[in-house]
């Protein structure tokens, strides 16, 4: 029998070592646990009342004016529309704008500041399934910040009709639209910003590079845009995101009064840019991580 | 079956920096101990086995698999401790361990019940439940050991795990690698700058030095040689250099003025280094037994002069 070793923070007793023998479930387990664990740290589980304000007020600030429009439209049968499906996102972008800028560095940088990264890099994954899992974690989340409005405007369309089944069937062919520009808004917001965010171990730098993207982009677009009305300047307003998943929007849901769209313009130009957007923060994420961590 | 093998293992950075250069080694299972200078390429050579870096050319077997093609394989098996801080401030060692185990591919039960066990091997299990930010160097240094035991590997990789630690707490960490290794019956490979720990842990050393392999053998017969007299003398000392390796003992310079003579078990040398200085009628200022610091080993081994300007053994400023 060994004496117990003293450390400073308590006592090692020998009770033997136990091997390990039970399942391993491996890679794909892995992933699905990285990102599980990822959509708590978006909300900040585990961090305490404060850490999870930012969070949880932003995603209430996304929701809540659909709530409003919703009840809206039910009382006065669809007269009062200030936010439709297809205007909702391009309205309260800047919110979408902070959340990402909130919590993608919280997903993407703390690993690279702290160095963990190359605890899971040792692990049962590829660098590549690191990347899926955190980038799904933050779309999974917008995705949901982006289909709960939208549903909650389309029950208000329901109950403003007196026969909700008659309602139903009325607005169902927009429940495709609907998941439509939602999964472009989540991919797209989803994988530009932590490919912004994996760039920095910083998280301050880092949401501010993202939140100065979004913002940036949108003030050089709209000054661009009423100054020079040539057309190359309409390629050139694809810079700013929020146009590209604007006219992608108006596109889908058919809006023809479109502040995008025109007879010169098709929708596949918006469809375009957005999966441009996407392959681009996916080229940038993996480049990033080919090196980082080694 | 081997623990692991390489078969002229080379990395070249990017930049151009050869890290390792024909490394070919074979070894059984056991606790290892990997010396060398640091810039030696040790962490290099640690980063091969897992699978993160690609070897520029040659291969390597851990555990009789490729970690360049196998890699997940490779790391479900291995336990890896970094160089580097690499622990969350923000979450408890219990949650970050548990999480790592899964990230293994342990269930939820499994992983929780793992964690617990291994905070427990290293001296953690009251501080388990606390944030990470109020722990101490030395507390860190085991949580990190923990992470890479919480699996079950079948080896362990510690890459100067006794860094930035204190005596007692260097003591500590090298009698819980002992324990890990010879009880847990899991192989280690330590690696360190600092000869005297790896010795009191390992029974099988690797040394390498500016990416070359320069010995790899069972400790005993590496330290056999460590034993040596330095020898001062006021002047002279080339003069009685050369009566020395006339009398068939070969000196060396210490590359501080004086000189090394290895003691051979008659311990003939110093009655040698007496006469030598008595019939050159030199003032012997030192005659004193001595157990040589590993750069004097790499001297020996492998002389080389290019070492010296790699700066693999510091030089005499004088």
């Amino acid at each position: 029998m060994l004496e117990p070793a003293r450390t400073e923070s308590g006592t090692i007793y020998d009770i033997g070592y136990q091997n390990y023998d039970g399942v391993r479930l491996g890679r794909r387990y892995a992933i699905w646990s990285l990102f599980v664990h990822g959509l708590g740290a978006v909300f900040a589980k585990g961090r305490g009342f404060r850490a999870g304000l930012i969070p949880f007020v932003l995603a209430a600030a996304v929701v809540v004016p659909a709530a409003f429009q919703a009840l809206a439209t039910a009382y006065t049968n669809g007269v009062f529309e200030l936010l439709t499906y297809s205007n909702y996102f391009l309205t309260i972008s800047t919110v979408f704008a902070f959340f990402c800028a909130a919590r993608a560095p919280e997903l993407m940088s703390t690993d690279q500041r702290t160095r963990t990264l190359v605890l899971y890099l040792a692990r049962a994954l590829h660098r590549e399934d690191y990347v899926l899992a955190k980038v799904m974690a933050l779309v999974t989340t917008v995705l949901f910040l982006t289909l709960t409005p939208l549903l909650i405007l389309f029950a208000g369309h329901v109950f403003s009709s007196t026969d909700l089944w008659a309602g139903f069937r009325a607005e169902a062919d927009q429940l495709l639209p609907i998941l439509a520009s939602s999964v472009a808004m989540a991919l797209v917001m989803g994988t530009v910003s932590t490919a912004i965010a994996s760039l920095t171990p910083r998280r301050s730098l880092a949401a501010a590079a993202v939140l100065g993207y979004f913002m940036v982009s949108r003030v050089v677009v709209e000054i661009l845009g009423t100054s020079v009305g040539a057309t190359w300047v309409r390629w050139l307003q694809l810079l700013d995101p929020f146009v590209a998943l604007g006219g992608f929007s108006d596109w889908v849901f058919g809006n023809v009064l479109s502040q995008f769209l025109d007879p010169e313009v098709s929708g596949w130009r918006f469809a375009g840019a957005c999966v441009t957007y996407v392959l681009v923060g996916g080229a940038v994420l993996i480049t990033r991580y080919r090196k980082a961590g080694a | 079956m081997k623990l692991l093998s390489t078969d002229r293992l080379t990395m070249r950075y990017p930049g151009g920096v050869l890290a390792l250069d024909d490394l070919t080694l074979d070894l059984e299972p056991g606790l290892i101990g990997l010396v060398g200078a640091n810039g030696a390429g040790k962490s290099t050579f640690i980063k091969l086995l897992l699978g993160l870096l690609q070897p520029t050319a040659g291969r390597a077997t851990v555990l009789g698999l490729d970690p360049s093609t196998d890699p997940i394989e490779v790391r479900q098996r291995i336990g890896y401790l970094p160089e580097h801080d690499c622990l969350p401030t923000d979450i408890s060692a219990a949650d970050f361990i548990t999480h790592m185990a899964r990230m293994s591919g342990l269930p939820r039960a499994s992983a929780r019940e793992r964690a617990a066990e291994m905070l427990r091997h290293v001296g953690l299990y009251e501080a388990r439940y606390r944030t990470m930010d109020g722990y101490s160097t030395g507390m860190k240094q085991r949580v990190k050991l923990a992470q890479a035991l919480v699996h079950d590997p079948r080896l362990l990789l510690l890459d100067e795990p006794t860094n930035g630690l204190d005596p007692a707490g260097r003591d500590q960490m090298l009698e819980l690698i002992r324990r890990t290794g010879k009880q847990f019956g899991i192989s280690v490979l330590v690696s360190s700058h600092l000869l005297g720990e790896i010795e009191r842990v390992c029974d099988h050393l690797v040394a390498i030095d500016a990416g070359r392999l320069v010995r790899s053998a069972r400790i005993g017969v590496f330290t056999a040689h460590t034993a040596a007299l330095a020898i001062a003398v006021d002047h002279g000392r080339d003069e009685l250099k050369a009566w020395l390796a006339r009398a068939g003992a070969i000196a060396e310079d210490d590359g501080r003025g004086g000189l090394f003579v290895p003691l051979e078990d008659d311990e003939q040398a110093y009655d040698l280094v007496r006469d030598g200085a008595s019939e050159l009628g030199l003032p012997l200022v030192r005659l004193q037994r001595t157990r040589r610091q590993l750069q004097d080993l790499f001297r020996a081994t492998a002389p080389d002069p290019s070492l010296e300007s790699a700066g693999a053994a510091p030089r005499d400023p004088s």
